[in-house]
């Protein structure tokens, strides 16, 4: 007997009656313009290579994809401008500096090899601009060399340049002390010296309450998340200050980015509330335990790389069983 | 307070939003057809010859091995038995045709009960099988007879209308004495102490009407519920009212609850005070083709293309279709051999050319398919699945719960066809034997 759901003649949209318009990729679109504002705190802080940056590694990602589908003969999946979000986010997460030879490696890791090899979008288990960004941590001077708020440089730099570069916040407190050049609301501003996408926590915010409000995301990842790692840095300061503290910790680095646009990807988090409540946890656990103990200053990349690997679990573990008289 | 229902969507229904309360009659049709089967899977034996001549509320057939519940002529004429009168999507359907003789002459056997027997339950039901009363496909006779088993029952009488439908509401609007009168009488034969009444929180005069009859005062409760599809299942509106959830193989009636529709009540109360057995249906017929909405009173067994000719509509353009009780999984139907049958309540004309399918991405898990849901299953999850044939998780996590109301695939970003695929896996997990068939008493009013 052949296959009942390949036999069966479904009629998926006899009628526009019968189905509502919104799309995958209305959703793709609504994350795209949520990310727009915090690209824009990029631009007025590091000048147009930010943008340019953003641009070529949106290029290259929509370049792969269709290469990638065009080779193994499969229908086209640009259009439904997944590929052009994983390229926003993978920029996002890179400092305005690096070569643009970067952002082509990043792409293909995130395209090809995270997403594509595990079946295209919607299979991938792991968020792909995060593990590319965790596969770039293999050029540890170019990822970790920040340029500094207002130092402009020519988008041809193709090779990026190590001057004018400062010191992120994060690296001031790997070594247990508060930056001492710039204050909590400059930071908040994104006037500091950090990635792309991870300096402005006001242009994420704004972001964040958009997809919420278009209910892309549910708010309870971002929450628990945060809510998590705001608590242990207040729980475990360092320094005489505990509030400055856990606010520095929030704004800088990539922790906004990570947990309203990253950890929020539906693909490689839980489906529950139960289950986002324990992912959010998870993550902001694993970001804090990195940053105080790990090699790298930021730890959200991999904090929420290792719960990405726990979605599956957690998933099993907090859908309900449905106890109908069938089963006893 | 006000019922919120768990998930559901909103389907607007632009034409039918004008409020059209004016209730007109249709005249009695040429020629009437009679399904033997109906969606319960009830299969009726015609109870007169070929050639007979038959008067409108005559019983023509019934369910003889079963509950005796049966069919009555809503005209009057000669009879004829075919087999394949109309095609279904499932399979044709043996019928009983009717040829009117214009006379429209009633039988008067069918007589109104005395006041005395108002308080008498066996009589009540008596009175409703014989005016082959049935409500969303199921007789109600029968079922009240089942919910009696429970001893205690809480009826819930179901006012609420489908999409692109308000025939529920001007029905209440029209005749609230009678419909408040017939639930009563429902009360008493179904021995229950309440009864909720469950109306669409939107309308606001309506709700004020009835509880100016202070319904209160015979157990009648107004229940106001916010406006979504699928409020008008029997399973969503008991969880909403109630709170109870109702396993999937398990009739409500089991665990005390009786769901009827308004129409049932005022069908009741018409058999029961005015000896008048169930012939007619209000429908609301709209449509992208109709200028204005018009409700009717229609014959039952009135074939489609009747209704066609009546409404002046031209059918000749290929896209041209209809749909009977609207709802996101039903199909658009050209047959216009089709009757109306107890269960229509609206009939929604459309021209509109069928899109090409959307192409089906892949599932991304966003979850609006689980807020959605009604009975809160994890479509997506189940979806997954079923594409692996994986039965066991797919029992576990409650495919059988699934009351087929296609939300998941109305909301769906990837346009997946997930309804549809539950409702093939169901039919399957079924004929494997290991789960005993669904219970459709009332089980999918206003879904199917």
């Amino acid at each position: 007997m052949s296959h009942p759901l390949k036999t069966a003649e479904f009629h998926t949209t006899a009628s526009k009656m019968q189905q509502n318009a919104t799309s995958t990729r209305d959703l793709m679109l609504d994350v795209i313009i949520a990310l727009l504002p915090a690209l824009a705190a990029a631009v007025y802080a590091f000048g147009l290579r930010s943008l340019a940056v953003c641009s070529f590694t949106v290029v290259c990602c929509v370049v792969f994809e269709w290469l990638y589908t065009k080779i193994i003969l499969k229908h086209t999946s640009i259009y439904d401008l997944s590929a052009i979000v994983t390229g926003m986010l993978l920029a996002c997460a890179l400092p305005s500096t690096v070569p643009y030879w970067i952002c082509a490696v990043g792409a293909f890791f995130a395209i090809i090899v995270v997403k594509q090899w595990f079946g295209g979008l919607g299979k991938n288990f792991l968020n792909p601009a995060l593990s590319a960004c965790a596969f770039l941590m293999a050029f540890p001077n170019i990822m970790t060399t920040y340029a500094a708020p207002n130092t402009y440089r020519s988008i041809f730099n193709i090779i990026g340049a190590s001057a004018y570069t400062g010191e992120s916040p994060l690296s001031f407190m790997r070594q247990g002390i508060l930056p001492d050049n710039i204050s909590i609301l400059q930071t908040f501003l994104g006037e500091v010296t950090g990635t792309i996408g991870g300096i402005c926590a006001l242009a994420l915010l704004l972001g964040g309450l958009y997809l919420v409000v278009r209910r892309v995301i549910s708010p309870y990842i971002p929450l628990a998340f945060l809510a998590t790692a705001a608590l242990l840095a207040f729980l475990f300061p360092r320094g005489n200050d505990p509030l400055s503290w856990m606010l520095f910790q929030l704004f800088s680095g990539n922790l906004m980015l990570a947990s309203i646009f990253m950890a929020t990807d539906p693909v490689t988090s839980p489906v529950t509330k139960s289950g986002q409540l324990i992912f959010g946890i998870g993550c902001g656990i694993l970001t804090m335990v990195l940053r105080y103990f790990g090699t790298y200053e930021e730890g959200v990349v991999h904090g929420i790389l290792l719960m990405n690997l726990f979605c599956w679990t957690i998933n099993h573990v907090t859908i309900p069983y449905r106890w109908t008289r069938y089963l006893h | 307070m006000i019922h919120r229902l768990v998930g559901g969507i909103f389907i607007d229904s632009p034409n039918v939003c004008e409020d059209n309360t004016t209730i007109e009659k249709l005249a009695p049709p040429p020629r009437a057809l009679y399904p033997l089967r109906s969606s319960d899977n009830t299969v009726y034996t015609p109870l007169v010859a070929s050639g007979a001549t038959v008067k409108v509320g005559q019983k023509i057939a019934a369910d003889i091995q079963g509950s005796g519940a049966g069919i009555c002529a809503t005209i009057s004429g000669s009879v004829s038995l075919i087999s394949n009168a109309c095609e279904n999507d499932v399979q044709s359907i043996a019928s009983i045709c009717i040829e009117s003789d214009t006379k429209d002459l009633y039988y008067t056997e069918c007589k109104a009960l005395s006041k005395d027997a108002y308080a008498k339950p066996q009589q009540i039901i008596d009175q409703v099988q014989k005016a082959c009363i049935t409500d969303a496909g199921s007789d109600v006779s029968t079922i009240i007879q089942k919910a009696k088993q429970h001893g205690s029952c809480t009826l819930i009488i179901q006012g609420l209308d489908m999409p692109y439908s308000k025939s529920f509401t001007n029905l209440t609007k029209a005749y609230p004495e009678e419909i408040l009168k017939g639930i009563k009488l429902l009360m008493i034969a179904c021995n229950a102490a309440t009864a909720k009444f469950a109306i669409s929180r939107k309308q606001k005069t309506l709700i004020k009407m009835l509880r100016q009859r202070s319904p209160e005062t015979v157990g009648i409760h107004i229940a106001p519920i916010s406006e979504k599809y699928p409020q008008a299942a029997a399973r969503p509106l008991i969880q909403t009212i109630t709170g109870e959830k109702i396993p999937a193989d398990m009739p409500s009636t089991a665990f005390g609850y009786l769901v009827l529709s308004v129409s049932a009540a005022y069908h009741v109360y018409r058999a029961v005070y005015e000896g008048q057995p169930m012939t007619e249906e209000l429908v609301t017929v709209s449509g992208s083709v109709m200028p204005k909405v018009h409700n009717y009173w229609i014959r039952i067994g009135t074939p489609m293309s009747y209704l066609l000719q009546h409404l002046h509509l031209n059918q000749e353009s290929s896209s041209f279709g209809y749909w009977i009780n609207f709802a996101p999984t039903n199909k658009k139907s050209r047959d216009l051999s089709v009757p109306i049958t107890q269960e229509t309540h609206s009939i929604f004309f459309s021209s509109e050319e069928a899109k090409k399918a959307a192409n089906q991405t892949a599932c991304i898990r966003c979850g609006r398919c689980h807020s959605v849901c009604p009975i809160r299953l994890y479509p997506m999850q189940l979806h997954l699945y079923a594409q692996h044939d994986a039965w066991e998780q797919m029992k576990t996590l409650g495919i059988m719960d699934c009351i087929s109301c296609g939300c998941c695939t109305y909301i769906c970003p990837a346009k997946l066809p997930l309804s549809q695929v539950f409702d093939v896996k169901q039919r399957e997990l079924r004929q494997g034997g290991n789960i005993q068939t669904c219970y459709a008493d009332n089980e999918r009013s206003g879904c199917l």
